[in-house]
């Protein structure tokens, strides 16, 4: 199974060491880069500011994507990202506490490609990122690396 | 000789024809076809004896039947005919003096009068009129009359629902076409009385605290309270007067469709809408809407209150609720995720006892996470709109009982539906949440075998009243207002799992439908909820 880089743009601390912990339970070899919000986001993905250096900022095969951010917010983003030819191909994965049926709807309509909720219950949080890493790596085809 | 026989007959039956079709007209329009109905018979039953053809007229709802009259006079002489008819005339006309007073009368009167002008201009002369003197009724004819008309007054209150105001007549006699009052002139009691109502109405007018418009079946507004044109922000009322109505709306098609119902069903009660003042503030209003009969058209009246204030309010709250449940989650997942990590990473540090706290973090945050979903559904109910479509009442107990079939199997419980179900205007994800509520606690509050869950669907007149019923362990009676505040339990958690919202969410969403609901319990006997729904639509904004 090949390496999965993931970029998670997510701004609690918590939130983000429960999520490493997840994909380590999962048992899926990854790369979890993270980043805590929309500006951020984006300079690591234009490879600016802190990100210069190719090493420190590897093109994501998927982005995981919090919504309530700090600063620029998921939608923006996706919008940004979903309008750049060079990423537009990369799967944005919404996670987020939002069930509000606005939120879904925006979603998908900047181009979201999947919208999940964050279950509050850890075990149920593992199991969602195991599918979740296990439909991505190994049922679909993802865009061939540039 | 035979052929002037049956001349007369037929310009007889003509004439009383169309008369009585104006004066039937002109009650029904007042009175409702079935109070005019019963007043027609009250008259005719008093002229049984004397008259006995008259029985034999046929009266429907929509009037005199074609050809009855004719029918009933074949046989009858010429004196006898004309007599009775005029005398079945005076006897509406009495009934219609002691249930509206002289005003009323002297109109309907006018109109009579008129009606026998036209006809006698149709028809060349007027057959029998100059018979009109012979036949006055005498005083004991009069009297029964009015014991008659009193008990018409009565029956006609019982229609109603109850008693008919002199002033509502009067006003709808003075209202319906100037000439009433011109008629009016010259009968001072009457005028006075007319005056002494007139002056009422418009001090209700003026000082209502809710605006009142009128507009005409095209939209344009022909009258307006002061109080409407303080709400939608004009100078002076007389500025609204020939505005279309529509522009004030912020939905028009909302105008269509009150415009579509209320012709319908004459009256829409407690509808809200948004609308835009002449500065462009956006306000919203609750209205009710009937038609009247305006200056000689069908119009629409329409009184409504400025809930704006009270919306927002209820809007600030339901967010209020929905933000708090929504980032109140961040930490739990916290408290939940870190516990187990603590649990699964350092177990054997920790102990039986520090593993044992950490389970209880956990599944108190899995409550806490249940709490919150139930504060969210209910803000839910409130801030997102459904969609009311005909629903199947059956396939939503199909798809309830499906998803509790667990809880079905695992109590044993022997679930009971009714042999017919209607399908009704709601929104089917509502209507499954209300029967899974309640089913499922019919499921839950029990202390043993034989438990048996009853539905049951009574068809009443203006609503459906649906009931859930269990022998289960029962509800004291003074808990009954308890168990429908939201998180107020009256077991604990470790007897009865659960959060303590579900009720307050079918309260809110049969109520915030128009409906009404309740419970009849005893303790160790079980509990029947129960629920309305109403048959015709009238929820502001079905939830």
């Amino acid at each position: 199974m090949r390496r999965l880089t993931v970029l998670l743009v997510e701004d609690n601390p918590r939130d983000v060491r429960l999520t490493e912990r997840a994909f380590a339970q999962a048992n899926i070899p990854h790369d979890l880069r993270v980043v805590r919000d929309g500006d951020e986001a984006l300079a690591y993905l234009h490879r600016e500011g802190a990100y210069t250096v190719s090493d420190n900022s590897p093109r994501p095969d998927m982005i995981l994507l919090d919504l309530n951010l700090p600063r620029m917010g998921g939608h923006d983003l996706m919008r940004h990202v979903k309008q750049d030819v060079r990423f537009r191909q990369v799967p944005i994965i919404v996670l987020t506490t939002s069930g509000r049926s606005d939120d879904v709807r925006q979603a998908y309509e900047n181009g979201a490609n999947a919208y999940l909720l964050k279950p509050v219950e850890f075990s149920r949080f593992t199991e969602v990122i195991g599918h979740l890493a296990s439909f991505w790596l190994e049922t679909v085809e993802l865009p061939p690396e540039l | 000789m035979a052929h002037n026989e049956q001349d007369w007959r037929i310009r007889t039956a003509q004439f009383y024809e169309s008369l009585y079709t104006c004066v039937w007209q002109y009650l029904e329009s007042l009175l409702g076809a079935a109070a005019t109905l019963e007043l027609v018979a009250l008259s005719r039953n008093a002229l049984r004896e004397r008259y006995p053809f008259l029985s034999h007229i046929a009266w429907s709802a929509q009037g005199l039947e074609p050809d009855s009259l004719s029918k009933a006079i074949a046989g009858e002489t010429r004196e006898q005919v004309h007599a009775g008819c005029e005398r079945l005339l005076q006897g509406v006309h009495t009934i219609v003096r002691e249930i509206g007073g002289d005003a009323l009368a002297q109109h309907l009167a006018a109109a009579t009068e008129q009606q026998r002008g036209i006809l006698a201009g149709v028809n060349g002369s007027q057959p029998a009129v100059e018979k009109t003197d012979a036949v006055a009724p005498t005083p004991e004819a009069t009297l029964l009359l009015q014991g008659v008309a009193r008990q018409a007054l009565r029956l006609y209150g019982r229609l109603q629902g109850q008693p008919i105001a002199q002033s509502t007549i009067q006003a709808a006699a003075h209202g319906a076409t100037p000439s009433a009052t011109d008629a009016l002139v010259d009968i001072p009691e009457a005028s006075k009385d007319l005056a002494r109502s007139e002056a009422f109405y418009h001090g209700l007018f003026d000082l209502s605290p809710d605006g009142v418009v009128v507009t005409n079946s095209t939209g344009i507004i022909l009258k307006a309270n002061p109080r409407a044109a303080e709400l939608l922000e004009f100078d002076a009322p007389e500025v609204m007067v020939g505005l279309d109505a529509v522009e004030f709306y912020v939905h028009p098609e909302q105008r269509l469709v009150l415009l579509e119902q209320v012709t319908q069903r004459h009256h829409i009660e407690g509808r809200g809408s948004e609308l835009r003042t002449r500065r462009g503030r956006t306000i919203i209003v609750q209205a009710s809407t009937r038609l009247i009969e305006y200056e000689g058209q069908v119009c629409l009246l329409s009184v409504f209150r400025d809930v704006t204030e009270r919306a927002r309010l209820r809007q600030e709250m339901e967010d209020f609720a929905y933000s708090a449940s929504h980032d109140l989650q961040a930490p739990l997942r916290t408290f939940e995720g870190y516990a187990r990590w603590l649990v699964d990473d350092y177990g054997e540090v920790l102990g039986e006892a520090g593993r044992q706290l950490c389970e209880e973090i956990i599944d108190d945050a899995l409550h806490m996470k249940k709490l919150l979903d139930g504060l969210l559904e209910y803000s839910r109910i409130g801030r997102i709109h459904t969609q009311a479509v005909n629903v199947d009442v059956w396939q939503v107990l199909d798809r309830v009982l499906h998803d509790l079939q667990l809880e079905v199997t695992d109590t044993g419980a022997d679930v009971h539906l009714p042999e017919s179900l209607p399908t009704v205007m709601y929104s089917e994800v509502r209507l499954v949440q209300i029967f899974s509520n309640l089913i499922s606690n019919a499921l839950k509050f029990t202390n043993g075998e034989g438990l048996r869950v009853t539905v049951a669907c009574e068809d009443q007149e203006r609503y459906y009243r649906f009931a859930v019923s269990d022998n289960g362990i029962g509800i004291a009676a003074e808990h009954f207002g308890r168990i429908f505040e939201i998180f107020k339990r009256l077991h604990t958690r470790e007897a009865y799992p659960g959060t303590g919202a579900g009720l307050t969410i079918v309260k809110k969403i049969v109520e915030s439908n128009g409906g009404q609901v309740g419970v009849e319990s005893a303790p160790g006997v079980g509990s029947t909820f129960w629920f309305t729904i109403p048959k015709t639509e009238g929820s502001p904004c079905a939830a």
